[in-house]
């Protein structure tokens, strides 16, 4: 079960030399290395394609790891099933898709308390208080709330069982640029509970803003790591995103 | 039109039991499984076998309950066979589709099922002989409800019709009240999502194939009561809970039981204008019909 707040000697998040993939022998990520400390906010950016969403897919273990291992606190979490990592501390929230759309927010909220000891009451309680959005819209359909809201209580649902570690695909996508700000904006005040989040987002520029540390994904494989406020502006990062360095390799290709 | 109306939503009701099961697991693991009706033909003939075995242990579980050709051995027979019919889904599950789905697509699964049926179909033909036969020889004479319009019912339709209703009961309280019941919805919905959200995926899968083998029985238990029993019951029946699945919308279970009583309903007032040679292909047309006017039925999510 996990804890609300993580005694200080636990370590976090540890991936170490991690490849993984979607077809056997065909890794998508490959040997990619990354902490995050409880309390820690950590972006993982890159352009499309690097593998980012694979490599939040692998440590919630919906993927097969191939080589590399994970460990949350110290506890090996390497091929675990996703339900039994959420029960043990691992949230994710999946870039689309994050809710049950049939369902009210209350059925919602209620399943993802199974991951709960005792009663899902209290729980979802606690959560209605923290977004009072979801408390207006309890017994809405879950399909018929806005991008903000649907985000809102994605992000509830994987809080709701007080995890260790928070895995976000792209909490911003699809949302309003109001929304986009409430959101990320939250997102310091989870970490302020010793949950290690671990994010993976396009809007480089505003991931940068709310993380503490980032990490350059590219083709599969760590390219850069860094202080979020001094990757904001690093010249590897207009590289990457500008295709200053494609462009580069391709003219020397030519030549 | 009375006695229509009555027979439709009868015999809607047992297909609301079927499609049920198949609804579920045509939405869970993304596959027309069309083996899914000769689970009804062998739930009703495991109820036979143990009907016969509990009639030679004790004469006192031939007594049949008060007004009705079903037996108290009929009775625990049935409950017997739908545990029994539910194992026996999951575990062709296990040997079979569990094994396609890790190294094969969608489609080689609806191949898979063809021949499943198949096996079933000829399992039982070649057990229990290719004639058909029932539960209980004795004459059931029906009561007359209403000579204008006319309404002639047996009682044994009104215990199938009490037993489905309160089957649906349990069944929406189980989805709308349990844990296994969301589970069962969210898995439906989002199995990724809902793996991420602590639920077992191998466990709720096994749980949908245990209903619907259960339902299955149910099913065809009901069936046998109101015709008879033949190993060819559940390819007679396998158009028909199909299309009481696309109309009420794949996946939904409440939309299974409604499009049972659509299917149910249609091919019995059908027979008001339309010659009885022609019955067959009303679940045809309410396909064509349900797709060509709400592809996602009736309670079934667009996809987005």
């Amino acid at each position: 079960m996990a804890t609300e707040h993580p005694p200080a000697f636990q370590t976090g998040l540890i991936v170490s030399g991690l490849s993984a993939g979607y077809i056997p022998g065909m890794p998508i990520i490959n040997d990619v290395s990354l902490t995050t400390k409880h309390g820690e906010i950590v972006a993982i950016i890159g352009p499309n394609g690097a593998g980012k969403s694979t490599l939040l897919k692998t440590i919630a273990g919906l993927l097969r790891v191939e080589q590399g291992s994970v460990t949350l606190d110290n506890r090996t979490i390497t091929g675990i099933r996703p339900d039994k990592l959420s029960q043990s501390g691992v949230a994710m929230v999946p870039q689309l898709e994050n809710i049950f759309r049939t369902m009210s927010v209350q059925q919602n909220l209620r399943l993802a308390a199974r991951r709960c000891e005792g009663h899902w009451r209290k729980p979802v309680d606690d959560m209605l208080t923290r977004f009072p959005i979801l408390a207006d819209k309890y017994k809405t359909r879950a399909g018929s709330l806005s991008g903000g809201q649907r985000q809102f209580l994605a992000i509830s649902m994987a809080l709701v069982a007080s995890p260790n570690l928070l895995l976000l695909d792209e909490p911003s996508a699809g949302l309003s640029p109001k929304a986009a700000q409430e959101v990320l904006g939250m997102l310091r005040s989870i970490s302020r509970t010793r949950v290690a989040i671990l994010m993976v987002e396009q809007n480089v520029k505003a991931a940068l803003a709310v993380s503490d540390r980032a990490y350059i994904l590219a083709e599969g494989r760590n390219q850069y790591e860094g202080v979020a406020s001094e990757l904001l502006n690093d010249p590897v990062l207009g590289q990457i995103y500008l295709g200053a360095r494609r462009t580069e390799a391709h003219a020397t290709e030519s030549i | 039109m009375l006695q229509s109306l009555f027979d439709g939503i009868l015999v809607g009701s047992i297909l609301s039991l079927g499609a049920i099961g198949l609804t579920l697991i045509m939405h869970i693991l993304r596959f027309a499984n069309f083996s899914h009706a000769e689970l009804i033909s062998m739930g009703a003939y495991f109820t036979l076998t143990l009907d016969t075995m509990f009639a030679a242990v004790s004469t006192t579980l031939v007594t049949q309950l008060p007004m009705l050709s079903v037996s108290i051995s009929l009775m625990l027979a049935m409950l017997l066979a739908l545990v029994i019919t539910g194992m026996v889904a999951a575990i062709i599950d296990k040997l079979v589709f569990k094994r396609l789905r890790e190294k094969a697509g969608p489609l080689t699964m609806v191949f898979a099922s063809f021949g499943i049926s198949l096996i079933i179909r000829n399992v039982i033909g070649l057990v229990y002989g290719l004639k058909s036969t029932h539960y209980n020889n004795d004459i059931a004479f029906a009561m007359m409800l209403s000579s204008d319009p006319l309404l002639l019912v047996k009682a044994d339709q009104l215990f199938i019709l009490g037993i489905t209703v309160l089957v649906m009961l349990g069944l929406h309280l189980f989805m709308s009240r349990t844990s296994a019941g969301y589970a069962l919805k969210a898995i439906s919905e989002n199995p990724v999502l809902a793996q991420i959200n602590g639920i077992n995926l191998g466990a709720t899968v096994r749980l949908a194939w245990l209903m619907g083998g259960a339902l299955a029985t149910l099913a065809g238990v009901c069936y046998a009561l109101n015709n008879q029993l033949s190993p060819v019951m559940g390819r007679d029946l396998v158009l028909s809970l199909f299309a009481a699945a696309i109309v009420g919308g794949i996946g939904s279970i409440y939309g299974a039981a409604l499009g049972g009583i659509i299917v149910g309903l249609a091919g019995s007032l059908a027979l008001l204008v339309i010659p009885t040679g022609y019955k067959p292909a009303v679940p045809f047309l309410i396909i064509l019909l349900a797709l060509y006017i709400r592809p996602y039925g009736l309670f079934g999510e667009e996809e987005q």
